[in-house]
């Protein structure tokens, strides 16, 4: 069930009415948002419902015998480790074996030894990467003593199972969300209204950015030996526009569909492509991952202490996790090297902090410079994507090399429209780049009035049905 | 609470009613799956021979170059199971029907049904304007709004007084004419054979069943079922796998012998040059009426 599917249509506002009219009280609330978010994912493979089942069973039990154990520290470290090898064990097991299996065969093939590794027809379950990290995050937390784990063990499937986040993120910690399904919850009419908006916007980004986009992005990518060099860069501008509208857009409609439930999840994206250079850049992609790697693995490891050559072994680390984390592939992975070549020189000149604060701030636009160092992240970016979205690594060089080597600058003859709905988006994310997303409207100029903001919903709605492109699953569903 | 349910639900309802205005124009833009449903409630009763199949045909077979009530109700993609469907929903009405012509391609024994690919939208077609009740009136293919790219499509060719692509007066694909041809048609070859190639053979089994079904329906009811498989360029038929060729082949000899049918193979015919292709596996409009006389020669030599 997609988030812009029919199906979702009915189920939300369904079960929107069960949650506040039928469901009195925390726990009855907590029940219904299990049940509704295993059918939730149960609409993609009922089968894979017995993987998250065991999972969160698992980081309960952990979470419990931790804190009986709470005094016995090699026992804690244990029952810790044991949930971690078990959780990472599901997740390598059907995210990453066929890759291993296969990376470790040709690698005794280059030797001189003749092995034929058996790969496993496995189906990769929708949103594993995510719901393991939460369910790490929730272990570990409790084993540092950062959260108390809890007895509710209802409360407990929903934070792991939570629908609207369940199949790609945001990646919740115990802390944030938590702590919510153990709280009443009162029905915030500003607060749903502003969920509805951000679902309206989610929808918009989604269906009219990413999905026509992609349209053009396919063809570019697919048959890339056809087109000159300007084509290709302009289908990896695209695709940039495109993977963004497509994740920042699905984070939008999870955080909008949470909070009509009086639940709040954390912000994923913070115009990215607004960064000044690759260290804000990652400060504002995928907060909740780039986050959870920042606290989990990054500062474990020892973070930002010790020498340089330490700090950047880290930071190397991480953005190899990280590509790996994405998926089974050699692309991911050079996407991280990649990244983390553009990060180290940052980091080396104790650069990676110098923006935190949003681009032009207090000012309509930009300065000259600033111009200048988003284009350039962009483009560095947009290099990135190339290696993310190619088949393989030949031919994400083949195409980067095309682009240099026979550039001819053209009108594009493909993805016009799509470069159009691009264009329009950044422009309104950069007029509201103060807000949490651009309808956030009510207090601006002509749209302090009811009739003029509904009159630009509406606007947008149909726009955005009429003008979707063709319909494509979410790109970090794979994830 | 309140405030908010009212609120959302008023959105929702103006929201709706503009899209089910748009449902109810693009529904009643004249179309050639409309167009053919009209013909054959008027005219199925004078009809001798009927065309059914994909765009093979659809673009390939020119009825008025062909015998005196002759129709095309070939449309793009259609399967033998469609064929079968309209078979048997307009038989009432065809009192003279003698001849159906179906045409057997590459991929016609290895294609999905296209409800399961990306191509499902075509069985809206069938659904709204050939009354053929194969899906159910709550499922999508009821709507055309459920596939929303062709919906807004047809919706912004009727805000700006286009009409949607036609067939003739006897069913025949007009629009593949020598200047809408691309100019890498040749090369393009390659990405079709590409598609039509199967990747496993799961879906033959299924497929020749509903092409049996087809010439059973056909022998029931004395009807003489004619397969045709219809020219191709040199570029297209160069690189077609030999072994899924050869499977098509030997399924169709299979066919001919246990219904007594005729076939008629075009396939890699020289008498066809690049004008007559309008890309690697489809006629021009010349092609179709060249195609449509040789093969109109050929039936009366039997």
């Amino acid at each position: 069930m997609q988030f812009n599917s029919i199906e979702y249509l009915i189920f939300l506002p369904t079960l929107f009415l069960l949650y506040w009219f039928v469901c009195k009280g925390r726990k009855a609330q907590n029940i219904l948002i299990v049940a509704a978010s295993y059918f939730f994912y149960a609409s993609w493979n009922p089968r894979c419902l017995i993987l998250i089942a065991t999972t969160t069973l698992c980081s309960y039990i952990s979470a419990q015998l931790l804190h009986r154990y709470e005094s016995k520290k090699t026992l804690s470290r244990i029952i810790t480790a044991s949930n971690i090898i078990l959780n990472l064990g599901i997740l390598g097991v059907f995210k990453y074996f066929n890759f291993f299996a296969d990376s470790f065969a040709r690698l005794l093939n280059t030797f001189g030894f003749n092995v034929d590794w058996v790969t496993l027809d496995i189906l990769l379950p929708v949103g594993i990467s995510f719901y393991t990290f939460q369910a790490l995050s929730y272990t570990i937390d409790v084993y540092k003593g950062k959260i108390t784990a809890t007895k509710d063990i209802v409360a407990f499937f929903a934070y792991i199972s939570f629908f609207p986040q369940l199949v790609a993120g945001p990646i919740e910690r115990a802390t944030n969300l938590l702590p919510q399904f153990l709280q009443p919850r009162r029905f915030d009419y500003a607060s749903a209204v502003d969920g509805m908006r951000q679902i309206l916007w989610g929808l918009a980004k989604k269906m009219l950015v990413a999905d026509n986009c992609a349209m053009a992005v396919d063809a570019i990518f697919r048959d890339y030996r056809m087109f000159d060099g300007s084509m290709l860069l302009f289908g990896a501008i695209l695709f940039a526009f495109q993977i963004y509208g497509d994740f920042s857009g699905y984070s939008d409609i999870a955080i909008g569909s949470s909070r009509l439930f009086g639940i709040n999840l954390m912000q994923n994206f913070r115009l990215p492509y607004f960064s000044r250079d690759i260290a804000e850049f990652w400060r504002r992609w995928h907060i909740s991952l780039t986050t959870w790697f920042r606290d989990y693995i990054y500062i474990p490891l020892g973070g930002s202490r010790g020498t340089k050559a330490i700090v950047i072994r880290n930071t190397l680390i991480v953005f190899l996790v990280s590509g790996l984390w994405h998926g089974a592939n050699l692309t991911f992975v050079c996407w991280g090297l990649y990244h983390v070549l553009l990060f180290i020189p940052l980091l080396l000149l104790n650069r990676n902090r110098r923006y935190t604060n949003t681009v032009a701030e207090n000012r309509l636009l930009p300065t000259a410079k600033e111009v200048l160092q988003m284009l350039t992240t962009f483009l560095l970016v947009v290099f990135g994507w190339i290696i993310f979205r190619a088949e393989s690594i030949g031919k994400a060089f083949d195409y980067i090399g095309r682009i240099f080597t026979d550039f001819h600058p053209s009108m594009p003859t493909l993805g016009r429209r799509a470069i159009l709905l691009a264009t329009l988006s950044v422009i309104a994310e950069w007029l509201q780049r103060h807000k949490q997303h651009p309808l956030q409207i009510e207090h601006k100029g002509v749209f302090r009035y009811r009739a003029v903001r509904w009159a630009l919903y509406y606007i947008l709605f149909i726009a955005t049905i009429l003008l979707a492109g063709s319909n494509t699953e979410f790109i970090y569903f794979q994830f | 609470m309140k405030r908010f349910v009212t609120y959302t639900l008023l959105f929702m309802l103006l929201a709706g009613s503009t899209l089910g205005v748009g449902e109810y124009i693009v529904r009643n833009m004249p179309n050639s799956y409309s167009y053919k449903h009209r013909w054959m409630l008027d005219n199925a009763s004078q009809l001798e021979y009927l065309i059914l199949g994909s765009s093979h045909t659809y673009y390939g077979f020119l009825p008025s170059a062909f015998f005196d009530n002759s129709f095309n109700l070939a449309n793009v993609s259609q399967n033998p199971e469609y064929d079968l469907l309209l078979l048997k929903k307009y038989l009432p009405l065809c009192k003279r029907l003698h001849t159906v012509v179906i045409p057997v391609s590459y991929f016609t024994f290895f294609d999905k049904p296209f409800e399961q690919g990306s191509e499902w939208h075509f069985a809206i077609n069938y659904k709204l304007y050939m009354g053929v009740d194969k899906h159910s009136n709550l499922s999508k293919y009821n709507f055309e709004i459920s596939n929303r790219p062709v919906y807004s499509g047809k919706l912004l060719s009727f805000l700006k007084g286009k009409e949607l692509p036609m067939c003739d007066t006897l069913g025949f694909g007009v629009g593949y004419t020598i200047d809408d041809k691309a100019s890498t048609w040749k090369y393009d070859a390659q990405y079709i054979v590409k598609r039509h190639t199967a990747v496993n053979w799961d879906e033959f089994d299924g497929n020749l069943d509903n092409l049996r079904k087809v010439a059973q329906f056909c022998k029931e009811n004395d009807l003489r079922l004619i397969l045709v498989t219809t020219p191709t360029a040199e570029s297209y038929y160069t690189l077609l796998d030999k072994a899924q060729l050869e499977k098509t082949y030997s399924a169709i000899t299979g066919l001919c012998n246990d219904y007594s049918l005729n076939y008629y193979n075009y396939m890699t015919d020289i008498r066809f040059n690049d004008d007559d292709f309008h890309d690697g596996d489809h006629l021009s409009d010349i092609g179709a009426q060249k195609f449509t006389t040789i093969l109109k020669e050929d039936f009366s030599k039997e």
